[in-house]
This record gives C-alpha cells, structure tokens and sequence, in this order.
C-alpha cells in the first residue's frame, strides 16, 4: 500500500512537523503569493495574507482527509484567507493603494521582466503591468474578486459560485462588470488596439 | 436582440458560458453589428491582458517569515490528566452490531467546531478554526502503528520532529480581536515584530480556541447497571480493556463491583459500546452541558493580557535607550506568566470537559 509523497507529507504535517508541512506547501508558494498579490495589490498585504493562509492551512490539518488533492484543499483556503482580507479592508477603510506600493512593485516587476526584450521593451512590459494590476486594484472588492478567480486563476463560473456563495448570475454580471471597468480604464490608458473595421463587406467580419 | 441585450452577455460569450439560445442570438446579431463585435474584441483583449500578468516573484523575507510563524505556533492543547490507556480497536463487526447513542455527543469532534468560517478580525465574528482534539487521536491517524500515547505536557511545536511517535495535530490559530486600530494581523500598529531577530513574545491567544467553539459540546457520561452471574471476572474483563482508564471498587457485603471508566471524549462512544456489549445493557446518559461561564472569564482575562501584550511590544518597538528596553521586557514577562497560568487554567477547564466517566455498577446475580 504505497502512498504518495504528498499523503505522506501530509501524515507527518499532521504530527507537527514544520518541516513536512513547508515541503508539502513548497511548490505552492508562488502560486498562493500571487493570488494573494492580485487581489490585495501590494506585497505588505499578499504576503501577510499568503502566510495566513498558509497558517491556516497548518492549524487545520486536521480536517484534511484526503477527499480532495491537497492543493485544493489549500487554495480553498488562501480564497477565504483573501476575502477575509479584503472584508476586513473594507471594515478598516484603509487604502493599500499608494505611490510607494506601486514603486515597489515595479522594482519587482523588473525583476521577473522577460529579459529576451530588450531593456526598453522590458521597462514598456512593466509599466504594462503595473497599470493594469493599479486598475485592478481600483475595481470594487466584489468585482476584483471575481475578475481574479477567473481571468487569473481560471476558474469555472460554477467554481466561482461555490467558493464565494452567490449565485451564477452573479457570477456573470459581476464578472461582466469587472471585465467592461477594466476595458474602459485599459482604453483610457491606450492599452488596446482597435479593430480593424471592415467596411462595406457583409458576412463575418471577425473570429468566433 | 438589440445591442443593448447583446452587452450583457459579451462577457459570457467570450467564456463560452452562454445556453444554446442566448449563443444563437448573439452570434446572429455580431454578424451584422461591428460596434458589439468591436466590443467582443476589446473585451478579448482585456482579458487577455489581465490574464498575462507575470508571476511576482516571492518576497525574499517570505519563506523565514513563514517558518518563524510556523515554528513559534504554540503547541497544541494537550491534557494533563489523559489516563495512560492503550488504544484499543473494538472488532469491526461488535462495533456495527452496537448502538452508539450518547445524546448531544458528537464522537469525534467534540473539540472540533465546524469548519473554518474564517473572519479575522472582530470579537464577535473571530475566525472558528477547526480546532483539532489534539489530545486524543483523530479518527483517520488512530491507527497508525508505533502510536504511543501521547505525553501530558509535552511543548511540541516546532520540535516535534524529534517525537515522532506522538500523535500531536497542529496547533490551532486564532487571531486577537481587532478593535481598537489593531491590524489584526500578528503584527503590532508600529510594524512587525515577531519576525525579528531576538524574538518578541508571541500572541497568549494563538493556542487557544475560543469558547464560543465549544457552544454545542457536552462533557459525556453515562451509566450502565447490570446484574450479572460473576461481577468478579466482568469487572476484570473491562479492567483489561480499559487499563489504567478504568478504577474499581467492590462492596464486599453485596459483593457489588462499581468501576468508573474514564475516556477522553472522542473514545467514549466507542468505550461506551464495549460495557454496553460487554454486560448486555444499555447505558444511561449522563452528560452534561459545558459551563461556558468560566471559559469566558479567563478568555477575556487572556484578551486583556493579550492586549497589554501588543502594546507593551509596541511601546517597546519605539524604545532606544537599553534601560528602557529592560524594563519593557521584565514587563512583557510578567505578562507571560500571567498569561501562562491564565492558560493552563483555561486547559485544565477544557481537558476537564473533554473528558467522560462511564459509571458501570454490576451485582451479582442473586440466585433464589
């Protein structure tokens, strides 16, 4: 009866071993760090958020019973951990959103810039970057979190329903929301191209 | 449909997450309107923007950060007085055939509320962390082999590594409430401090789950009386099961045998079931409900410390001459052991209610 490393892990983490449970999250991190990232928008946030997370997940071990694969089990978790965050933003009326955050942000940003650009295309990618995850941090908390769950995470409507309670159609409305903020703000900020139009032609003028 | 109708759903379109009429209707009418197709492709590309978002790079800070949290979460909620006993499995087949039915008794997670609403943040809406019933095996580790049981007392956390044979489940979190401008993280309104060097004191609350988490638990108990043609080996027959769990006393005039079992709540049905099997009878419930009362009072007196806690590493955090320094830290220690007496009282109150006695009388038979 052989067991998989993971289950193993999990056994030991069970037990209180630190070292188990930091090698079962190991190839974890970055991914829950982001997810963290997107939705709070600053690094002093995401990371109190991700290792919250990560704590949980820890002190709860207990419930794990193996039904679902242990990333799941995490990542249902690190969206609680994120939206406990956020509600708790919102109760606090703080803003996480400033100069020094964003500065920040880029200093990171470049550091992860696709190096086969050159360095002007880099710098340009990373302004990118930084303007979009800013219009992402201005959507309302309810939009943002939807918007994240999917167009980041990838997550189905139904999965986005289940984990925040609502219902599809307000998967959906949201979502179209978020998405049409983002597309007026991203128009503002010239970051898409418009279509060629085709003129005088009948029948399909664009990919389905 | 007008594009008024259409706009509605571009979002749902681009996900293919449309019925198979609205699907129809909006294709027909993108072929014919180029300002809802240019919308389609706007919408394309915002996506597709959001979703290109690189990969940020974890902090440099997270993983020690991390491990320090890790490391320094309390140790789990052990009894002191768990009795000694082995862990026993009733055979499979005697514990189907039995009833188990302890009124208001939930087996195995009487420790456990439910799982993890989790709000951060205020008093009233603290996070209900799963709470494990570190003392006594979960169900699913029950049977591991080379279980000892596990040590009264032992501060595990982060050594624990060193004891693997004890079954300890991690410890619990539960964030301090977060009123007056605290930011409820575990950080103090200056700025961190636990993961400094030269460690501050950590969170008296972090081990401790609240008592409104044991709302719907029962202390367990139950009476069994049975009258029996040799109350002299039954008695020994659970003496054996039970091991030190189980003491006994004989009226030496009637020759009645009274033993009271003890068992950690999470084994009780299951020691339940045995007596019942073992003497034919069934057993009389004798829970009762939990005295939330005392919880509270040393679960605030642990708040308040806490919150003297926070603003004594804060005050603290602002120092910079050695003096001072010293002072605040004789402060913070005697806040510790404040705190730690509060809490050890708070886990005696808790263990004490995790614990059941089975009461079992049994008479001779009395052949006329």
């Amino acid at each position: 009866m052989s067991k998989s490393l993971d289950e193993l892990l999990v056994e030991r983490a069970k037990k209180g071993e630190v070292e188990a449970f930091e090698q079962l999250i190991s190839q974890h991190q970055k991914t829950v760090y982001n997810i963290a990232y997107r939705l709070t928008g600053n690094h002093e946030d995401a990371s109190d958020v991700a290792q919250e997370a990560f704590i949980r997940a820890y002190s709860s071990l207990a419930d794990f019973r193996g039904d679902s694969s242990f990333a799941t089990w995490l990542y249902r978790i690190v969206n609680n951990a994120c939206l406990d965050e956020l509600r708790k933003r919102k109760r606090q009326r703080l803003t996480y959103i400033d100069e020094a955050v964003t500065l920040d942000d880029g200093e990171m940003g470049r550091q992860i810039a696709d190096t086969a650009d050159g360095p002007e295309q880099a710098l340009e990618r990373v302004e990118v970057q930084r303007a979009v995850q800013e219009s992402i941090n201005q959507l309302d908390d309810e939009y943002r979190v939807v918007l994240v769950m999917r167009d980041i995470q990838g997550h189905s409507y139904n999965e986005i329903a289940d984990a925040l309670g609502i219902n599809l159609g307000t998967v959906k409305s949201r979502l179209n929301r978020a998405r049409n903020a983002l597309k007026e703000k991203f128009g503002s900020l010239e970051l898409l191209t418009p279509r060629v139009v085709y003129s005088g032609r009948r029948g399909r003028s664009h990919e389905l | 449909m007008n594009c008024d109708g259409v706009r509605g759903l571009l979002s749902a379109y681009v996900d293919g997450e449309l019925s198979a009429g609205e699907l129809l209707r909006v294709e027909q009418h993108l072929r014919r309107c180029h300002w809802c197709a240019d919308e389609v492709d706007a919408l394309r590309q915002t996506i597709s923007l959001v979703a290109s978002l690189d990969e940020v790079a974890l902090p440099p800070a997270f993983h020690a950060q991390l491990h320090q949290r890790l490391v320094a979460m309390a140790p789990p909620v052990m009894t002191a007085r768990r009795p000694a006993f082995r862990r026993w499995t009733v055979p499979a087949a005697a514990a189907a055939a039995l009833v188990i039915g302890v009124a208001g008794l939930n087996q195995f997670n009487l420790l456990a509320p439910q799982p993890p609403v989790a709000q951060v943040g205020t008093v009233e809406g603290n996070s209900q962390l799963a709470m494990n019933p570190t003392h006594v095996e979960n169900p699913v580790t029950a049977q591991e082999p080379g279980d000892t049981d596990a040590e009264p007392n032992s501060q595990q956390g982060g050594t624990s590594k060193e004891n693997d044979q004890t079954a300890i489940t991690p410890p619990i979190v539960v964030e301090p409430p977060v009123e007056n401008g605290g930011e409820g993280r575990s950080t103090t309104p200056l700025g961190p401090t636990s993961n400094e060097p030269g460690i501050q004191t950590a969170s008296f609350v972090a081990d401790i789950a609240e008592p409104a988490s044991y709302k719907s638990a029962r202390q367990p108990g139950a009476q069994v009386e049975a009258a029996v043609a040799e109350p002299a080996s039954l008695a020994l027959a659970l003496r054996n099961h039970f091991g030190e769990a189980a003491s006994e006393s004989v009226d030496p005039a009637t020759g009645t045998i009274r033993l009271q079992v003890s068992l950690p709540a999470s084994d009780f049905a299951t020691g339940l079931a045995f007596v019942e099997g073992q003497t034919g009878q069934k057993g009389t419930d004798t829970s009762v409900a939990l005295d939330l009362a005392q919880l509270d009072k040393i679960y605030e007196e642990l708040m308040t410390l806490e919150q003297k806690r926070q603003d004594a590493e804060a005050r603290k955090a602002g120092l910079t001459d050695q003096a001072s320094i010293t002072l605040a830290e004789q402060e913070l220690k005697q806040l510790e052991q404040k705190a730690a007496e509060a809490q050890e009282n708070y886990r005696k109150l808790v263990d004490l209610s995790a614990t059941g006695t089975i009461d079992v009388t049994l008479k001779p038979l009395t052949a006329r």
